[in-house]
């Protein structure tokens, strides 16, 4: 566990080094923001509830995007340079190292862009959250980020036997912004996709923590959701270490 | 430039654009497999979409298919935009490596040498796409096609490419200043190309005079689908909805400017 302690704190202070990419970042979340508030505006216009409700949602959506960024594209490159031969020799697991790396990475994009979401918060009068919803936020949220985080990293390590596939990867996005609840919450859409769709991994990812802080996902419903979560995170944690034990045997090194 | 340099120049682009496409269909398995990637990323923004207009009906008093018609117009003009002007996304490779030396070395414009380095048949998917897309809208939201409109589509077309094209210049001009493009792109240009995906009215109205004004995006569907949609009338200022090729052309003029000012900023990494 210390061990990826110091990986995540080496992410976080890595992270901080990108200055214009953390501006960046803030903008274009920004447009993002502008995007989703204006498209949730005119839709709910009638209804001054909903739509303070999803003026909440959206909020904890767009902080969540930060969180959950994860530059995968970086390990497709070690693995297509050959620089992933190098991982084999060293004592720390790769998938621990790009855990505790990527978990840093993203806790200190999170926090960067915190004030701007709180400012807006305050900007449009929306009410202050309960102390106990923003700790259950904050517990769902880094549980979907373990959900997507070692989702995500298994897909890339599919390059362990095919070198480069990049495929499964846009599935995974394409499923995710379909149901993971990030542009539509699960109880916009038709209700039997919704369903379904609170059973996937992808919604908790960005549904239940937007959901908790909007304040639409509480009571019994709102544990069956963590405990999803829960299972979901294992599972995933789950596939990636098998699939790096398995995947290391079949590993063909690219030069010489 | 005489019409002999011209000539000259687009003869050369040419050439190397096409060697580039004949180099890219190697690649075939890739090829096939964006291809599926586009497809199903637009089938997705479209489920999306039909699912939220299936439980609100209208998105600021713009039906499915009106919607699906501003999506056709922004892809169409996303493709032509592709086809000529994506290289320019990847620029800042150029830059730090200091590749670009060679193409101030050609006899031939420099920019057409980058822009030489994208295969011509980029946009190959999104033309397909946004034909399909832009028959089924109108289809149902029941446009009635004349010759003007059809002449004025591909107008339009090709006035959102360049508007589309002088974003991409812009920020491919910002890299002789910050060694960075991917950063600008990723950032700010694809997050304000989706915007134009839903009416622009939805948005407040400074965000409008940002869209109509400071970047013209809402020249590439939002103005123009009011000619399509015989529903010019209804825009405070109806003259825009014909704007979409001179905003193209005069959008691309600055960004060019702004180019060949940056180029007399580029500084070698050596050798």
């Amino acid at each position: 566990m210390g061990v990826f302690a110091a990986f995540v704190a080496q992410g976080f202070r890595q992270q901080a080094a990108y200055k214009v990419e953390g501006w960046m970042g803030i903008a274009s979340g920004l447009i993002w923001f502008v995007l989703f508030a204006g498209l949730w505006t005119a839709l709910l216009r009638d209804d001054p509830v909903a739509l303070e409700r999803q003026m909440r949602y959206v909020v904890a959506t767009r902080l969540l995007a930060d969180l959950s960024l994860l530059p995968t594209w970086e390990i497709a490159e070690k693995f297509r340079m050959g620089d992933v031969g190098l991982e084999l020799i060293k004592p720390v697991p790769l998938p621990v190292r790009i855990m505790g790396d990527f978990l840093g990475r993203s806790l200190f994009r999170a926090l960067r862009t915190l004030p701007v979401y709180v400012l807006i918060w305050l900007a449009l009068g929306l009410a202050a959250p309960g102390a106990a919803d923003v700790l259950l936020f904050l517990g769902s949220a880094l549980l979907g980020w373990a959900i997507s985080a070692s989702f995500q990293v298994s897909l890339t390590l599919i390059a362990l036997w095919t070198t480069q596939f990049n495929e499964a990867e846009n599935l995974w996005e394409l499923l995710s912004s379909l149901f993971s609840g990030e542009f539509i919450p699960l109880y916009y859409l038709p209700a039997w996709i919704g369903a379904l769709a609170a059973y996937l991994p992808f919604a908790g990812t960005f549904f239940v923590p937007s959901a908790i802080l909007a304040g639409t996902l509480t009571g019994p419903e709102l544990w069956r959701a963590i405990g999803l979560q829960v299972l979901w995170a294992l599972a995933g944690c789950g596939i990636l270490a098998g699939m790096w034990h398995a995947g290391q045997r079949k590993l063909t090194m690219q030069g010489g | 430039m005489t019409v002999g340099e011209l000539r000259h120049n687009l003869s050369c682009f040419w050439r190397m654009a096409m060697a580039k496409a004949r180099s890219q269909m190697q690649y075939r398995v890739n090829f096939i497999a964006h291809l599926i990637t586009m497809v199903m990323t637009y089938g997705g923004q479209f489920a999306a979409l039909w699912w939220l207009t299936q439980r609100f009906t209208t998105v600021g008093g713009w039906r499915f298919a009106e919607i699906v018609l501003l999506y056709a117009l922004a892809i169409l003009a996303w493709g032509f935009a592709l086809t000529l002007f994506w290289s320019l996304v990847g620029f800042e490779d150029h830059v730090r490596m200091g590749n670009f030396d060679r193409a101030l070395l050609r006899p031939i414009n420099p920019l057409l040498t980058v822009l030489s380095n994208q295969s011509p048949i980029a946009g190959m998917g999104q033309f397909v796409f946004s034909i399909a897309a832009f028959l089924f809208a109108v289809q149902v939201a029941g446009i009635r096609l004349t010759a003007v409109k059809l002449g004025y589509l591909l107008l339009t077309a090709l006035g959102g490419a360049l508007i589309l094209g002088a974003a991409l210049l812009c920020v491919a001009t910002l890299a002789f200043w910050t060694t960075r493009t991917y950063t600008f792109y990723w950032s700010l240009v694809y997050p304000a190309r989706q915007l134009i995906n839903y009416p622009v009215s939805i948005y407040h109205r400074a965000i409008q005079f940002v869209l109509t004004v400071l970047l013209p995006f809402a020249f590439i569907n939002y103005f123009p689908a009011h000619v399509l949609l015989d529903r010019v009338r209804e825009l405070p200022m109806p003259f825009l909805a014909w704007a979409t090729p001179l905003m193209g052309v005069v959008s691309i003029t600055a960004a060019y400017g702004f180019w060949k000012f940056g180029t007399r900023r580029y500084t070698s990494t050596g050798n």
